[in-house]
């Protein structure tokens, strides 16, 4: 099919416009302005038809866009990876600087407690 | 019969199966191609627009939440995005070109036939285009994408009836502008 080509038009809802019609226009009016309107949408209808876009565009940009697509979850799983790392590793870090201290402050209070001993 | 994925589960099965994208390409190239060159006007622009609405979307596809919004709707207001960009970026709305698309008769009709009623489509697409981008858009997903009041108060982000509303002004708006034109061809 052609680029160009207009496919099938399908359901338009019809009674719809015919009730608006009907209810819009005045009485006086209403026959050649109505006709005068669904002529018009019928011209549209008839113009403004689907077309397709060419079989090589759709399947090329389907390609790409599948493998960017894949590149990108990729991305995501190697970031998602790298962001748990680094929480486990500054988790890790921060556990062993809290037992160092810890061990520190118990050794500097021992110390003190000596030395007060040993001067009292 | 098993019946076909939501829109919503491919978006969130996307995060581990890449294919799913292209489950929902195939579901909405074609619509949105038709959205793109009628608003543009030519084959080259419509591609082009096309391919980066749905890189966009891919590339924003986490951000896409259902909050009342289908899919589709993201997606075209994506579109309108971009071909808002287009015309601010080309300044060239009155540059269309649809003739080859529009200007299809019925096989049946006398050439004296086609030539009139080409003549009078011609007429009714100038006054299309001379209409605000909205009210183009609104005749687009009406006539092409053939889509409901509901359906385009949600791409458009308005009510059911303020749609209703607006088609029925637009239409009102056309009739005159064609009496018009066709008064001054008639001089």
């Amino acid at each position: 099919m052609s680029a160009t080509e207009p496919c099938n038009p399908s359901y338009f809802d019809d009674a719809a416009l015919e009730a608006w019609l009907a209810e819009a226009l005045s009485a006086q009016a209403a026959d050649a302005q109505a006709q005068a309107i669904r002529a018009m949408v019928d011209h549209m209808q008839a113009m403004l038809v689907p077309v397709q876009p060419s079989m090589n565009f759709v399947h090329d940009l389907e390609q790409s866009l599948i493998r960017t697509a894949g590149s990108q979850t990729l991305q995501q799983r190697y970031r998602r990876t790298i962001f748990i790392g680094v929480a486990a590793a500054g988790s890790i870090v921060s556990v062993v600087g809290l037992a160092v201290y810890v061990f520190r402050q118990r050794e500097r209070i021992a110390a003190s407690l000596s030395l007060w001993g040993r001067l009292s | 019969m098993t019946e076909p994925e939501s829109d919503l589960d491919l978006v969130k099965r996307i995060k581990t199966d890449p294919a799913a994208f292209g489950v929902l390409y195939e579901r909405y190239i074609t619509r949105i191609y038709n959205y793109v060159y009628y608003r543009t006007g030519n084959h080259h622009d419509a591609e082009d627009l096309t391919s980066r609405v749905f890189y966009r979307a891919l590339m924003h596809i986490e951000e896409y939440v259902d909050r009342g919004v289908p899919f589709s709707a993201w997606l075209y207001r994506i579109a309108h995005n971009l071909v808002a960009n287009w015309h601010r970026d080309h300044a060239r709305r009155q540059d269309i070109d649809l003739e080859d698309a529009v200007l299809i008769g019925p096989a049946t009709e006398r050439p004296d036939q086609a030539a009139e009623t080409n003549e009078r489509r011609k007429r009714i697409l100038a006054a299309i285009h001379q209409l605000p981008a909205e009210r183009q858009e609104l005749l687009i997903l009406k006539f092409v994408e053939q889509l409901s009041n509901a359906e385009v108060g949600q791409i458009l982000g308005r009510t059911e009836g303020a749609i209703k509303s607006l088609y029925h002004r637009t239409l009102l708006s056309l009739r005159d502008e064609l009496a018009g034109t066709e008064s001054t061809a008639g001089e």
